[in-house]
């Protein structure tokens, strides 16, 4: 019951940093300077004209009640209206979502999978040459600009070895492709992305991993294990590791800060059509709503991201409380 | 100076004893500081990172430093002074022997660059890493002191701040900054201090939310002690060393971020930094028509100078830290 109550006022706590977050982006935006008809209409028209667009986007009326008509229509789904893209905000921050997962998605599996093995590795050969090549190399990889490692894979791997292309998400040959081809040609565009995205995140998981371990493995019952001459590497396996997962899943929420950054730069240099380059060409063309709904659609992603962690964390360990 | 032209000259000069007690305390206290620091300084020497990353960081820090000198002797151009460095016959040429790595889509000299830049960046690493520390360490220890409302306030606001999109957000803050649509570096200082403090308020809250369960703060209360005395002598030197090895860190994600920042464009391109340089390479040709001697130097600062404040700060943290100490 008591769990009941807690869960509650999380989410009750989510929905008002929510609603912060919606009147931040509003009053961000409206104080911005710079004029939006600048960005529609071109350059020297009338004023007359300038002042109708304000008229149809409803920028002449008070501030007050714009916010009211814009929090009530994101209420309803509807985020408003690119002024560059000519679409509806919603409808484009979905259509670029779906690259964006693809891209993430594919990576956080891989950097998961990679950097649980790896930090594992470490973390039993301790001060050993394994654990001082691993640890050192992924607080390498954390030290790059993801731009950087995006831009020396480009022009090393896709430029002068032409081994994977140098751009976009499918090549575009003029003559129709078989599904497996299709497949495949994705597939190969996703590969230096996913590398990009998989080393500058690893060291999140390696170095979470490997800590909790080290620290698991100085436990009584760890000692006991010894004591009762179980193989070490069936210590490791059965009774450290499990215990060593539970801080990782912690770390989660801020890993989540970490490649929202990078795959915004990784997007950039590969022309990835995913959120990243949406937020790029938004910036550039002023343009305000899809700025904005972006904002919104990463705010609550990591919201919900950190909910599940809580959540996530109380069912793997008995001993948290919510 | 002297008691004897405040007091006559007859009187004998009283002592304080609250006063002796008061400075007595205070040198036993400078001492034991200065007894810790030796200590720590011996621990640290011994550990092999630690001196790597300090190592990095003092060639780092001189580079910085001789960048003026070495210009004023003519063995290195200010890249900043567009007219003096750019040669129209010498773009973008591979190294040689009066350019040692080569130079850039204006001409210009990469190693002058790197030294101007070493310098750009550090200065805006640290002050930043300065902003950051004294935001989140004062937020963080306002709601640790107070709690309850206060606390939940600033918590939220803390939470808000963690959950925007950092890079667009910091984008767009800039752009508030005045002089407006005229960059400059303080701007991206600003800017990344206010857009980083969060994890360091919540770190330094939840070390002062430890610290106000011990017995000496009930005590202090109980003599009479007001918060903002509590959080002056018993809270803040209590969590200085966390915030201490907190900031270097902070440094060197301030780095990243100005290189981040400038890659969006919101750089000053009169002030060369890293990531200007990354920014002109990508933007101008560097990188297109592949000029390795370019790109790579400017990264490859950035990845030493980051990795020396982390192998910094897990040297204090295993010196500091007497649970992370092998056994």
């Amino acid at each position: 019951m008591q769990a009941r109550a807690v869960l509650l006022r999380k989410i009750v706590n989510l929905v008002i940093t929510l609603w912060a977050v919606w009147t931040l982006n509003f009053l961000l935006f409206h104080m911005l300077p710079g004029d939006p008809t600048h960005a529609l209409l071109p350059p020297r028209v009338p004023h007359d004209i300038a002042e109708k667009m304000k008229a149809t986007f409803g920028l002449d009326k008070p501030l007050l009640e714009q916010y009211f008509i814009s929090l009530r229509t994101a209420l309803s789904g509807d985020l408003g209206y690119s002024w560059f893209f000519k679409k509806p905000v919603f409808d484009i921050i979905l259509y670029r979502l779906q690259y964006t997962l693809l891209l993430v998605g594919t990576g956080t599996f891989i950097t998961m999978a990679v950097g649980v093995k790896l930090g594992i590795i470490a973390g039993t050969n301790r001060g050993k040459a394994k654990d001082i090549t691993i640890v050192g190399s992924s607080l390498a990889f954390y030290a790059m600009p993801a731009f950087w490692l995006a831009m020396i894979f480009l022009m090393t791997l896709a430029g002068d070895l032409d081994l994977f292309p140098l751009h976009g998400f499918r090549s575009y040959t003029g003559t129709s492709q078989t599904l497996v081809e299709e497949i495949a040609d994705r597939l190969w565009h996703m590969v230096l992305p996913v590398l990009t995205f998989v080393l500058i995140t690893l060291s999140e998981f390696v170095l979470m991993m490997r800590s909790a371990l080290i620290d698991v493995l100085t436990e009584d019952y760890i000692a006991t294990a010894r004591a009762t001459g179980l193989a070490p590497n069936v210590i490791v396996r059965k009774h450290a590791v499990p215990n060593a997962l539970i801080p990782t899943v912690a770390t989660f929420a801020m890993y989540i800060g970490w490649a929202v950054t990078g795959a915004i730069m990784i997007e950039i240099v590969f022309s990835w059509p995913g959120i990243g380059s949406l937020t790029w060409q938004a910036l550039i063309q002023r343009d305000f709503p899809v700025l904005q709904g972006v904002f919104l659609i990463v705010a609550v992603t990591m919201l919900v991201a950190n909910l599940v962690a809580d959540i996530a964390y109380t069912y793997i360990d008995p001993r948290v409380r919510l | 100076m002297t008691a004897s032209h405040v007091a006559p000259a007859r009187e004998l000069p009283i002592p304080d004893p609250k006063a002796e007690v008061e400075r007595s305390v205070r040198v036993e206290r400078l001492l034991l500081y200065l007894k810790v620091l030796r200590k720590t300084g011996k621990a640290f020497s011994r550990n092999r990172l630690g001196v790597i990353g300090v190592a990095i960081l003092i060639s780092f820090v001189s580079m910085a430093l001789i960048a003026q000198p070495l210009h004023s002797i003519d063995l290195i151009q200010d890249p900043n002074d567009y007219m003096a460095s750019s040669d129209s016959t010498q773009i973008l040429k591979g190294p040689s022997g009066s350019h040692l790595l080569g130079t850039d889509d204006k001409g210009r000299d990469v190693v002058s660059q790197l030294f101007y830049g070493t310098k750009n960046s550090l200065i805006v690493g640290f002050a930043a890493a300065a902003l950051t520390m004294i935001f989140g360490s004062s937020i963080g220890l306002v709601a640790g002191a107070y709690g309850r409302a206060v606390d939940e306030f600033l918590m939220r606001f803390t939470d808000l701040f963690l959950v925007i999109p950092w890079l667009p957000f910091a984008v767009i803050l800039a752009s508030f900054l005045p002089p407006l649509n005229q960059p400059s570096m303080y701007k991206i200082i600003i800017v990344i201090g206010l857009t980083s403090w969060p994890p360091s308020a919540r770190i330094v809250r939840s070390q002062v939310l430890s610290i106000r369960e011990r017995t000496f703060i009930e005590r202090s209360i109980a003599l009479g002690a007001g918060k903002l005395h509590i959080m002056r002598r018993h809270l803040l030197p209590n969590v200085f060393p966390l915030v201490f090895a907190n900031a270097i860190l902070a440094v060197s994600s301030a780095i990243l971020s100005e290189a981040f920042l400038a890659f969006f464009g919101i750089g000053d391109p009169t002030k060369i930094t890293w990531g200007m340089m990354l920014y002109n390479c990508y933007n101008f040709g560097g990188f297109a028509s592949r000029a390795y001697w370019f790109v790579v130097p400017p990264g490859l600062c950035i990845v030493l100078v980051v990795l020396g404040f982390t192998f910094i700060s897990y040297a204090l943290d295993e010196v500091l830290n007497p649970k992370l100490r092998k056994r």
